[in-house]
């Protein structure tokens, strides 16, 4: 797996630019003045990162090139996931510094971003990956704009009760293990669908 | 191993096209090929035995894997090239050695750099820099760079200049001194194949129509070239194939039925190739 | 050792690979206990099949002419130049004898076979 990450380091290497400026924005806004708009952008942009090497993927010709590799396709897909998950605790890391060099010493406030993030990151990619592993990054569009929109307006009902005080605190736990239940639930999806994934070519 | 592939009533349908192989070895230690037209099924069989499509039916083995798809030990003596399936397109040369290293066990970074010093490919050029040449080049020195015993390719020399041609065709001829070493390659320049191979298979609508040694393939043919009357002279069911031109008829006849007074030769594999093709009238 | 391969020349290539071997062999070329090419390094050269070099190969073992040691290779034959010349020079005789049969039979004096001989000879030139 280490050699498939090494990959995407590579290409997001090269990509990065005005996405590092991007990130480093929004997670200054998020750390400093907090919000729901900053924090989501905050891990969107980091996750974008992650999302297009499975863009470049299928358009390069590398997830068929991947799997005629001695790779297990059960580990092409476990690379893909790991590299969202790390790019999501990265972005709860960055606002987390961030947060406390400005000062907001509130838990609440400190552990309430860090599960918006979580869940809304881990969200997006439990709906999203599985789609594109079995559409195309080109197919999918219409669907991950859809998705996009449902999350957004979902994901702002529930952080403004998320950043009000008087949520009940069990939301803030029960929350971010049943965004690790879909995350775990989409993994094993997309193993499946890759298991019996077919490379006909365009 | 006796056979390196085996393929045994094997079919795959998509769309309106089926594939159907009834029965396809590659014996270990040859050069195999596998001639046919664009459409005929070479690169249909090819992803199959790299388990990038699953049969639908039927028996398939490589290097004695039934489920190539999902071994990936297996795949790694196996050496390849496929259209559809390809580097990415922002990573150079030396970053993809890194991660080649870290995935085939056998990975020889010598002798991927001698490959790349003689293909002349620069290590710090990215992928989607190249010329088309040279990312054929590229995929090669990567299936002779991990010690593989298998080289599966798919049409490895198509969009080359001759001079490039001759080079692969002497790599791979190279490669084939061992005789642990198999190559199954596919492609539509005849004469590639002609100077390589061992065996020839000539796919034609998704169905094998011949699998045949190709010197003896060669040997089996004659072509006879002779003016419109004297068509008549030569037996109708000598006459195999032929081709008439505006000044003359030229015929395909089985070396031993070439009647004396006609004066003959061998084909060329191409020419032998076109007269069998359906498109030709068989008398 | 040079073999030289014609598509005009009708017979098959096994056999002229033979041939021309054999030639090589009788006249000295090839010396005794010489290590031949491996038959997967001459089919390489030549750019032709293993299994036509191996058949090549195989005629003259049968023949007596090579020698092959499983994993070292194929050996040129001790036996000696002059046994083989002598084969040879016993084979033309037997082919003498039928000729001069056969001339007898139509009629033909020696000095007409020997100017059907010189013109055979100058046509192969």
């Amino acid at each position: 797996m280490m050699a498939l990450l090494l990959k995407d380091v590579f290409l997001m290497r090269r990509r990065s630019g005005i996405m590092l400026l991007a990130i480093a924005i929004f997670v200054f806004l998020s750390g400093v003045q907090g919000g729901l708009v900053n924090t989501v952008m905050a891990t969107m942009m980091p996750l974008m990162l992650g999302f297009t090497t499975l863009a470049y993927d299928q358009n390069d010709g590398w997830e068929a090139y991947a799997c005629a590799l001695p790779f297990s396709r059960k580990l092409v897909v476990q690379s893909k996931y790991v590299l969202a998950l790390g790019c999501i605790l990265l972005s709860i890391f960055l606002v987390l510094v961030i947060g406390l060099l400005a000062s907001r010493w509130e838990i609440h406030t400190v552990f309430s971003n860090a599960v918006t993030q979580f869940v809304f990151g881990a969200f997006f990619v439990s709906i999203n990956y599985p789609l594109i592993f079995k559409f195309g990054f080109e197919k999918s569009r219409l669907y991950y704009i859809l998705v996009m929109v449902a999350l957004m307006s979902i994901g702002s009902v529930l952080a403004s009760l998320l950043q009000s005080a008087s949520m009940p605190a069990f939301i803030l736990v029960l929350l971010p293990i049943a965004s690790i239940c879909c995350f775990t639930a989409s993994y094993l999806l997309s193993c499946s669908i890759m298991k019996k994934k077919e490379f006909s070519g365009s | 191993m006796e056979s390196a592939i085996l393929c045994r009533k094997m079919k795959k349908t998509y769309g309106s096209f089926t594939l159907d192989i009834e029965d396809f070895k590659v014996a270990t230690g040859t050069v195999h090929g596998l001639i046919g037209a664009n459409g005929s099924g070479k690169t249909t069989t090819i992803k199959l035995l790299l388990g990038l499509l699953f049969p639908d039916s039927g028996e398939l083995s490589v290097l004695g894997s039934s489920r190539i798809g999902n071994e990936a030990e297996t795949r790694q003596h196996i050496g390849f090239i496929v259209d559809d399936a390809s580097v990415p397109s922002l990573v150079t040369a030396n970053e993809l050695a890194a991660v080649l290293r870290r995935c085939y066990q056998h990975w020889d970074q010598g002798q991927y750099e001698m490959y790349l010093r003689q293909f002349q490919i620069d290590p710090k050029k990215q992928y989607r820099k190249y010329s088309k040449g040279m990312k054929v080049k590229l995929q090669l020195a990567v299936a002779l760079s991990h010690h593989a015993s298998l080289l599966i390719l798919d049409e490895p020399t198509s969009g080359l200049d001759p001079l490039a041609r001759d080079e692969i065709i002497s790599i791979l001829s190279e490669f084939s001194k061992d005789e642990n070493h198999t190559i199954l390659i596919s492609s539509h320049i005849t004469s590639d194949l002609e100077k390589l191979c061992d065996y020839v298979t000539f796919l034609e609508e998704g169905c094998i129509r011949f699998t045949e040694e190709k010197d003896e393939l060669l040997e089996t043919y004659r072509l006879g070239i002779v003016s419109h009357q004297m068509v008549a002279d030569i037996d109708s069911d000598s006459i195999i194939a032929k081709r008439e031109g505006s000044f003359q008829v030229e015929l395909l006849l089985r070396t031993e039925d070439v009647p004396s007074f006609l004066e003959s030769r061998r084909l060329s594999l191409e020419e032998l190739i076109i007269f069998l093709s359906k498109g030709r009238s068989a008398v | 050792m040079d073999i030289i391969l014609s598509n005009a020349n009708p017979d098959p290539i096994y056999e002229q690979i033979a041939q021309q071997m054999r030639a090589q062999i009788v006249s000295g070329i090839l010396k005794e206990g010489e290590l031949l090419p491996s038959i997967r390094a001459l089919a390489k050269e030549l750019r032709i099949s293993v299994i036509t070099t191996k058949r090549a190969y195989d005629e003259l073992e049968r023949e007596g002419y090579i020698q092959t040691i499983a994993a070292k290779g194929s050996y040129v034959a001790a036996r000696s130049h002059e046994q083989l010349k002598e084969e040879y020079l016993r084979k033309i005789e037997d082919h003498m004898r039928s000729i001069h049969l056969l001339a007898q039979f139509v009629g033909l004096s020696e000095e007409e076979l020997a100017m059907m001989y010189q013109l055979l000879a100058e046509g192969e030139r």
